[in-house]
């Protein structure tokens, strides 16, 4: 049982109480950079299915009921990271608290400031998926750095390269120039626009624009469904809420 | 190095045993005053409220000489010091006068307590408009002899001030004045950038009536009353000094070295014009946002409210020097009044700016973190708060003015105006860059710190992802640990 996997390699900076076979509670109080404790958390954790569901045992209590920019979904259950409640082993469980420990310790950071940190993040939905693929991408030509910033500032090379994909194909317009990512053949030769997407890992410019129109979707999808918690500064909800209604 | 919370309350624990006393009479004894001259040698343990003129004084021209052709190089930076030596050995010669006046200064500023004749506002002020023609013409004299451009502008105010002196060493001490009029004079110098000498509203109301002219739709001070008061306050070591400083053109030689890191390590004690040092450092100016009202208050609410205020105002100041000279290796330049100058610096062998920038911003973090704990340490309830302002640039630090024990320390550049300057930009607490500090930061910073309201220091860890950052370690070692949200449907994360 995944929730058993859990209680077996339960960290010193919480407590694990099994309810039943398919409930448990968890207080966590985790230290920050000053060594100052954070505030109590108080957890249920379910498992359904194969997937362990981690919320606030009263849901709004603590933390907002609903954000995603603080990464909690509709109905409270908590996204600490991309499946990371699913099949929960004694393998895994380690990991799965980890994610835990650093989601408590940034949900205070985001409390105080309205800021969830850049590089602590995924984006939302599958739009996740895409991220990681790009970043891999761009692992591999030596342009991470480069690919976060265009994520979280939307500047540098990769941001402009955005600006050049033609928004109808998904690729980068004057397919036969040489690609702006510098990616290039076993030759050494800079790979064709129209081919570097093509090519291995894929081009971090074109994945970078997919992510951006998923991540597009996932709010437009979330739109009279959910209601800004006002806690966090760059909430696209924010904006929605505050649009007037026509 | 980092904030640490128990270190900082302990430390905090042990400002609070070293709070000056405040005398049950409160106000500084006339006979004490006569006896030993107006806190030239005050003691560390004891605060004062004093009631007398304020003059401040700002050498205009100080900002032009900053740089040459636009740029900080090292001999703009020397001559920035001997303009400033050269005014420094004439305002030194005030210093120890045994006359009731207290003379300070620091970068091209000069701030003077008048507080003779005891209990005469009207003759302090009048003597306080002496000192301030006084020093114009000795500043004519001598920027003439040397070659400097000269002008002063002059602020007066009138009023009690709370008078602490802190700091340790001879070349670490800072006698401050906490109040109205010193704010008001220092506010009154930097308004406008005419040369002159003019009132505040409260110093032109406890004036003689016949000091005070309309001219041009506004008030200004009447000549004939100013040469009457030069007349009757002679400063006869001031007209001596400037008359031996304007004969004697050997200037000293400034010779700058890149200090060994961290700047804490730096003495003041061991700099001399042929022994400064000279890097690009990022400046620092952290106010306490509402203190001279809060002052204020308490010099009219008694003796009690006066102790409590200089509780506040010495945990506060003190912790605050703790967090840049303990926790970021920081070199503390002054305190001037409730506000603490300091610079940090980072690169072992070059300059490294976005590091001074990045340093300088958690440091700001962590200035707020203990300022927090210094409230609830003293259980105030003060409408308080802090304001920094941080600037990057080549900055060069010495000792200026008398040799030995009486020179005073500086650091002067584009960067220390320009931080102080951002600081004053704020409104109520906060943080703000200077346009380099701008410039040269890294984008987080750029975003968290650039303008607004000021995080502690767990917070700023968070979002700087600072090495020390326990999620940062997490991270580290589980790269998975980035959260996220799922879709709509079905529920995933």
């Amino acid at each position: 049982m995944s929730l058993d996997a859990l209680a077996r390699c339960c960290p010193n900076w919480a407590e694990f109480r099994s309810i039943h076979a398919r409930e448990a509670e968890i207080d966590a109080v985790a230290v920050r950079s000053s060594k100052a404790f954070t505030r109590v958390f108080q957890l249920r954790a379910i498992s359904i299915g194969n997937e362990i569901r981690v919320s606030e045992r009263l849901v709004g209590s603590t933390l907002p009921a609903c954000c995603p920019e603080r990464h909690i979904n509709p109905g409270g259950s908590f996204c600490i990271g991309l499946r990371a409640g699913e099949g929960i082993t004694d393998e895994t469980a380690p990991a799965w608290w980890k994610k835990l420990h650093a989601f408590a310790l940034w949900q205070e950071t985001a409390e105080e400031t309205g800021f969830w940190p850049s590089e602590a993040q995924l984006s939302h939905g599958e739009a996740g998926e895409v991220e990681l693929a790009a970043e891999n991408a761009a692992d591999q030509l030596g342009l991470r750095a480069v690919y976060r910033e265009a994520v979280a500032f939307d500047t540098g090379f990769i941001a402009a390269g955005v600006g050049r994909i033609n928004a109808k194909t998904g690729m980068l317009r004057n397919g036969r120039s040489a690609c702006i990512c510098g990616r290039t053949d076993r030759g050494g030769r800079t790979l064709l626009r129209r081919d570097c997407h093509g090519n291995g890992l894929g081009c971090p410019i074109i994945l970078e624009h997919r992510r951006r129109a998923m991540v597009g979707e996932y709010w437009r999808g979330l739109r009279g469904h959910v209601t800004c918690c006002g806690t966090m500064h760059e909430c696209p909800l924010r904006a929605i809420d505050s649009k007037p209604s026509t | 190095m980092s904030w640490n919370q128990d270190r900082a309350k302990s430390r905090i624990r042990e400002h609070l045993k070293t709070v000056p006393e405040v005398d049950r009479r409160v106000a500084l004894d006339s006979a004490v005053l006569s006896k030993r001259g107006l806190l030239s040698r005050m003691p560390l343990s004891e605060a004062f409220v004093v009631e007398g003129a304020h003059l401040y004084g700002q050498l205009l021209d100080f900002e032009d000489l900053v740089t040459e052709q636009g740029q900080e190089t090292e001999a703009a930076h020397r001559r920035l010091l001997r303009f400033l030596d050269m005014h420094y050995r004439v305002w030194d010669s005030l210093v120890d006068g045994d006359d009731g006046d207290r003379i300070d200064y620091h970068g091209a500023r000069l701030h003077a307590v008048v507080a003779s004749p005891v209990g005469d506002p009207a003759a302090q002020i009048e003597r306080a408009v002496a000192l301030a023609r006084k020093l114009t013409e000795a500043a004519q004299k001598v920027g003439e002899a040397h070659g400097f451009p000269s002008r002063i502008r002059f602020g007066i105010d009138h009023g009690k001030c709370l008078a602490m002196t802190t700091g340790r060493g001879a070349h670490e001490k800072d006698t401050l004045f906490l109040g109205r009029p010193a704010n008001h004079a220092a506010k009154l110098v930097a308004s406008g950038a005419e040369q002159g000498i003019f009132l505040t509203e409260t110093a032109q109301k406890r004036v003689a009536a016949e000091a005070i002219r309309k001219h041009a739709g506004g008030l200004t001070l009447d000549e004939a009353y100013i040469a009457t008061a030069v007349r009757k306050y002679a400063f006869d070591s001031l007209d001596r000094t400037a008359s031996a400083v304007a004969s004697d053109l050997s200037a000293p030689m400034f010779r700058f070295e890149r200090p060994d890191l961290p700047l804490s390590s730096v003495k003041f004690g061991e700099l001399s014009p042929a022994n400064s040092i000279r890097m690009g450092m990022a400046s620092i100016f952290a106010d306490i946002d509402g203190f001279t009202n809060f002052v204020d208050q308490s010099i009219q609410g008694g003796s009690e409210a006066i102790r409590e205020a200089v509780k506040i105002v010495h945990v506060i100041r003190e912790e605050l020097n703790s967090v840049l000279k303990e926790d970021f290796g920081g070199k503390r330049v002054r305190f001037i009044g409730d506000c603490i100058h300091g610079c940090v610096a980072e690169g072992e062998r070059a300059d490294d700016a976005a590091g001074s920038v990045r340093e300088a911003a958690l440091c700001a973090s962590a200035m707020r973190s203990s300022f927090d704990l210094c409230l609830e340490a003293v259980q105030s309830d003060a409408a308080i708060d802090l304001a920094v302002g941080i600037e990057y640039g080549p900055t060069p630090m010495t000792r200026l003015g008398h040799r030995g024990d009486d020179s005073v320390r500086c650091a002067a550049s584009r960067a220390t105006v320009d931080a102080e300057r951002t600081q004053q930009a704020i409104e109520r607490g906060g943080v703000r860059l200077g346009a380099v500090a701008t410039g040269i930061a890294d984008p987080t910073i750029r975003k968290h710190f650039s303008s607004g309201r000021l995080m502690s220091f767990d917070s700023a860890s968070d979002l700087l992802m600072t090495a020390q950052a326990p999620a940062v370690q997490i991270l580290r070692s589980e790269p998975a640990a980035r959260s996220h949200a799922a879709s709509p449907t079905p529920t995933r994360g």
